[in-house]
């Protein structure tokens, strides 16, 4: 009993854990141990208890230890005044216990502190023996009391008196034939009565009073007195208290008076209250006996040693754990244990046999050493007490055992030394660790905690980890302890700020499981926390960084930010991303890659060049990484796709992101709109073409001033010339109709020239949407007697509705044009056919005028088809001006004209202009 | 006579008739080949050539024409295997000097006259 105390007191309470181990070799011994706190609650303990009285574990945990014992023998306060003074002393007390049976049980109890632990509460072990059989045996030992000694000399009677004043005893006396009872004043008082409140007293008040099972038993052992079968009676018997308890009582008594015929007359006797009674001197005969109780039940060795004469014996159990037999002992003296004893433990033992005998103790303990038959040093407990001493308070005899615990110092080694390893991987381990208790407290914390968190270890295990959570961090760390005790989670690992004892904040990463004995019940967390605040600071900051750079960059609704891990996969997708495409980030991150918002015929496209290029397959995401991981970044023109399915165009600038070790971690892809600048870009192009294309004409037109008009003045300067010189009248006629003829043409040109001034002086002229069909049957009419003659076929696939954006005057003229030259260059071989049809291209309308005609060779006349003055058949009547005229009205209308044609198969003029729909 | 026969490519009636009569009445030249484009030129200068006989003394070539401007015609007759020399001037109403300078890549082209044409210019061509 005393090892589970020792071993409860050398183990750190972080090893508590290891209790129900302990607790299985502790139900071997037949005794009750159990921890106890100053308030008497008890919440460990071994099955013993659930033995003896009768109730489970879970319900003994339930109740305070104090109301499980009865205070008969005003004990609760001794005990309650022990627990809360937090003494080390020891305390053993036998009192009655309280059980669920109706059996009286007795206890012997043993409080003793466990000291070593670093705790504000005090813990007690508390260990429990039945003692029930013994305390019957003591109550025999009344038989020493001189007080029933029934002698009836008056001296006798006189001491008697004393005795029962002394043993503070009720007595009552019976007149068996009048049936007259007395009591005195003490018989009352045990029931806690005065003499007053049970008047008037007669037998019938004992009848009352006493347990109905009991009467009838202490009735017939009366009867057997009566019938002077016995010469007196003794029983216990329960007692019916004023407060409504049964109470116990000795009761004895014997017949003093014999009428004559011999039958009883008058009877006395003694109530003892049994449990207020307690002389001392009895006191050892009663542990002696409880020891030997004891010492069968748990295989004790046991020893008794005349301190005196040095006379010594052992049980046979004493030899059995050396591995002998008594019998192989023999001779035994206290020289034989001295043999066994080991060398170096006899300093130790006669050290603390000094202090019983001095009385510095009460009890002798050691655990020692002792050779084993087979050579090994076995471990004993070796328990002793001086029972007897002599008158000048030497010691007498001495009375001991010995429990083999080789098997339990073993046990207590290895412990200890998981208990140390644990200790170790806790005090020295990198990062910080820390038992915490379901409160909140720091039991244990290493010095990486102590550290981290500015305090000394001892100052840490004063607070909760709650005081010094920074407050925004309380309440999930909290929940998530909440889930680890219902058992939702078996653990939970949390970014968290701890207040450090600066002040200051610092971060570190918490992460908590839940230790729970063998009832599954929580007994405390085990936390581990790493300092991660240079690593959160570092975030903020680069956070921080982020946001203003997300911030200036938020504020453009044309610039889309989107970050991607390595893989691809967007981490990030800016505001202006959002606006730009319709999509939200939540869509997308952590969920695509910018695929979906490219083109995919361009990546395809990108890929092949890149896979040309860098003479391998580049595909997919690569596209777009690959060159940013050679040269960090990459600027190119893409068309993003909108949620929508519409498309715009975009710079994308795609940076590698790489961490301090030049690792790349992922992709940032920041894009502009450009679509404005497209726009532009288109304009200024068309604007350039529209300039050079007005530069050749105004160039064109010059040539053409001043060729034809030079080509006319020069033709009258020759005419003028050679009518100078002409003789013959016949050819200065001739010459005098050349001038006029040359003067209608000059006067042609002037007007040719006028009107292609005209048309080109009026680009921008407004456009209204023209019937087309219409416009072209008009056109017909007109040639109708030329198509008549011809025999033309023209056929006119036009939709009655289709409508462009045109001037009427020189879609007239346009079609004209193309008409009556179809019908012009038709073939002589052939009945001329010209088909004039349409298609509607996005916003524009293709016009066709395809004829069966000579053809015209395009590879050798493409540059001068349309330029003024250019003829090509050889026709008298061409002009070359009706096509330069077309050309620049069709482009006045913002329009073209362009020409397919085979020599002897037909011309195909294609017209496109804008669709008025 | 000066010059035995003379070739007119060019399709203003005008220019050909007063140019012709130049000729004529200083007696310059009595045989006149008139041509009103290239491409007829090109077709009698090719059947010449075939049959061996002898080309106009002189050729005077327009610009603009239908069918085969001068330039073609120009063209076409580099390609001429076996040709003879000839004599051939430029004359045309055009001064952009960009057709001066074009006139003078071809090696073929003696000057180039800028109409009108005078009979001192036409005496100074057949010396």
């Amino acid at each position: 009993m005393k090892l589970k105390t020792f071993t409860m007191q050398t183990l750190s309470k972080t090893t508590v854990e290891l209790f129900q181990h302990e607790c299985n070799i502790i139900e071997l011994l037949s005794v009750g141990i159990g921890i106890i706190d100053s308030k008497g609650n008890l919440f460990r303990m071994n099955n013993y208890f659930e033995r003896i009285f009768h109730r489970t574990k879970a319900e003994l945990e339930k109740v305070n230890f104090l109301d499980l014992i009865s205070d008969e023998l005003n004990q609760k306060k001794q005990i309650h005044e022990f627990l809360q003074s937090g003494s080390e002393e020891k305390i053993e007390l036998d009192l009655i216990l309280h059980t669920q049976s109706s059996t009286k049980l007795w206890g012997h109890l043993i409080f003793q502190k466990i000291t070593n632990l670093e705790e504000d509460e005090s813990f007690y072990v508390l260990q429990i023996t039945d003692i029930t059989n013994l305390k019957e045996r003591e109550i025999s030992k009344f038989d020493s009391y001189q007080a029933f000694n029934f002698k009836q000399n008056a001296e006798e009677k006189e001491k008697l008196k004393n005795l029962i004043k002394v043993a503070n005893a009720g007595t009552w006396e019976w007149n068996v034939q009048s049936g007259e009872v007395f009591f005195n004043e003490r018989w009352a008082e045990i029931l806690g009565y005065t003499l007053e409140e049970l008047q008037p007293i007669s037998f019938q008040t004992w009848v009352n009073l006493v347990h109905p099972e009991d009467n009838e038993r202490i009735t017939r052992k009366i009867q057997d007195c009566f019938d002077q079968k016995t010469e007196y009676f003794e029983d216990e018997a329960r007692m019916r208290h004023k407060n409504g308890n049964w109470v116990w009582v000795l009761d004895r008594g014997k017949v003093i008076e014999w009428t004559n015929d011999q039958k009883p007359l008058r009877m006395i006797g003694a109530h003892l209250d049994i449990h207020t009674q307690k002389a001392q001197s009895e006191i050892h005969n009663l542990q002696k006996a409880k020891l030997e109780n004891i010492i069968i039940g748990a295989n004790y060795g046991t020893w008794e040693w005349n301190v005196q004469t040095g006379e010594t014996k052992f049980n046979e159990r004493w030899a059995e754990i050396i591995g002998y037999t008594l019998e192989e002992l023999q001779p035994i003296s206290v020289e034989t244990w001295l043999h066994f004893a080991h060398p170096d433990d006899l300093i130790e033992s006669g050290k603390r046999l000094q202090d019983c005998f001095d009385k510095k103790t009460e009890y002798y303990s050691f655990e020692s050493r002792m050779k084993h038959k087979n050579g090994d040093w076995i471990w004993v407990l070796d328990r002793g007490k001086v029972m007897e001493w002599t008158e000048d308070g030497k010691p007498l005899t001495m009375y001991g055992t010995h429990l083999d615990i080789t098997e339990l110092k073993r046990n207590e080694f290895e412990m200890a030394k998981s208990a140390q390893q644990f200790k170790n991987s806790f005090q020295y381990a990198v990062i910080g660790k820390a038992i915490v208790g379901l409160d909140g407290r720091w039991i244990e914390v290493n010095n990486q905690i102590a550290n981290f968190l500015g305090y000394q270890p001892n100052e840490l295990k004063n607070l909760t980890f709650q005081e010094i959570t920074y407050p925004d961090d309380l309440e999930s760390d909290l929940t998530k302890l909440k889930d680890l005790l219902a058992g939702k989670i078996t653990h939970y690992i949390i970014d968290k700020r701890y207040i450090h004892k600066s002040g200051r904040i610092v971060w570190g990463k918490l992460a908590v499981s839940l230790v729970r004995d063998e009832n599954n019940q929580p007994v405390h967390f085990v936390s581990q926390i790493s300092d991660i605040d240079e690593l959160k600071r570092t975030e903020q900051e680069l956070n921080i960084t982020l946001n203003q750079l997300q911030g200036v960059l938020e504020s453009s609704t044309h610039v889309s930010i989107i970050s991607t891990t390595t893989e691809g996969i967007i981490t990030s997708f800016n505001k202006g991303a959002e606006n730009l495409l319709g999509y939200s980030s939540e869509e997308l991150i952590g969920i695509h890659s910018p695929a979906l918002i490219h083109n995919l015929d361009e990546v395809l496209k990108r890929g092949e060049e890149l896979s040309e290029i860098y003479q391998q397959k580049i595909e997919g995401f690569e596209v777009f990484i690959h060159i940013p991981k050679i040269n960090e970044y990459e600027t190119k023109e893409w068309s993003y796709v909108r949620k929508d399915g519409s498309k715009f165009p975009v710079q994308l600038t795609v940076t590698a992101i790489k961490n301090k070790s030049s690792e790349i971690i992922g992709y940032l892809g920041i894009a502009t709109d450009i679509s404005e600048l497209k726009k532009a870009e288109h304009e200024l192009k068309y604007i350039l073409n529209l300039t050079n294309e007005q530069n050749d004409r105004l160039l064109n037109f010059a040539h053409i001033v001043s060729h034809n008009l030079r080509s006319h003045a020069s033709n009258f300067s020759m005419i003028l010339n050679a009518l100078e010189v002409e003789e013959e009248e016949s050819i200065k006629e001739d010459m005098t109709n050349m001038l006029r003829k040359a003067s209608n043409n000059l006067n042609e040109t002037v007007q040719n020239l006028n009107d292609v001034v005209l048309i080109n002086t009026q680009i921008g002229v407004a456009m209204e949407p023209i019937l087309v069909k219409d416009c072209i049957g008009k056109a017909i009419e007109n040639l109708n007697s030329q198509i008549k003659y011809e025999d033309a076929s023209i056929v006119n696939e036009i939709d009655p509705n289709l409508k462009v954006y045109g001037v009427k005057a020189y879609l007239d003229s346009v079609f004209l044009n193309l008409i009556s030259n179809s019908i012009k260059y038709r073939s002589k071989e052939r009945k001329p056919i010209l088909k004039i049809s349409s298609e509607i291209q996005e916003n524009r309308v293709q016009l066709y005028f395809e004829d069966n005609g000579l053809g015209i060779d395009t590879e050798r006349y493409k540059d001068k088809l349309f330029g003024m003055y250019k003829t090509f058949h050889g026709n008298e009547n061409a002009r070359g001006i009706g096509l330069f005229i077309t050309k620049n009205q069709i482009l006045a209308m913002k329009g073209q004209i362009d020409v397919e044609s085979k020599i002897n198969v037909g011309t195909k003029f294609i017209i496109s202009l804008d669709y008025a729909n | 006579m000066q010059i035995k026969n003379v070739a007119i490519i060019d399709d203003d009636p005008i220019f050909v008739m007063i140019a012709k009569r130049i000729f004529e009445v200083n007696q310059l030249c009595d045989e006149f080949h008139l041509f009103k484009n290239g491409q007829l030129a090109l077709d009698f200068i090719l059947e010449k050539v075939n049959q061996q006989q002898t080309l106009p003394e002189l050729f005077l070539l327009d610009i603009n024409m239908p069918v085969m401007d001068g330039w073609e015609f120009l063209d076409a007759l580099e390609q001429i295997e076996n040709l003879p020399p000839i004599k051939l001037f430029m004359v045309t109403s055009s001064i952009d000097p960009k057709d001066q300078e074009r006139a003078r890549q071809y090696k073929l082209v003696k000057d180039f006259v800028v109409k009108p044409i005078t009979l001192e210019a036409i005496q100074k061509l057949i010396d």
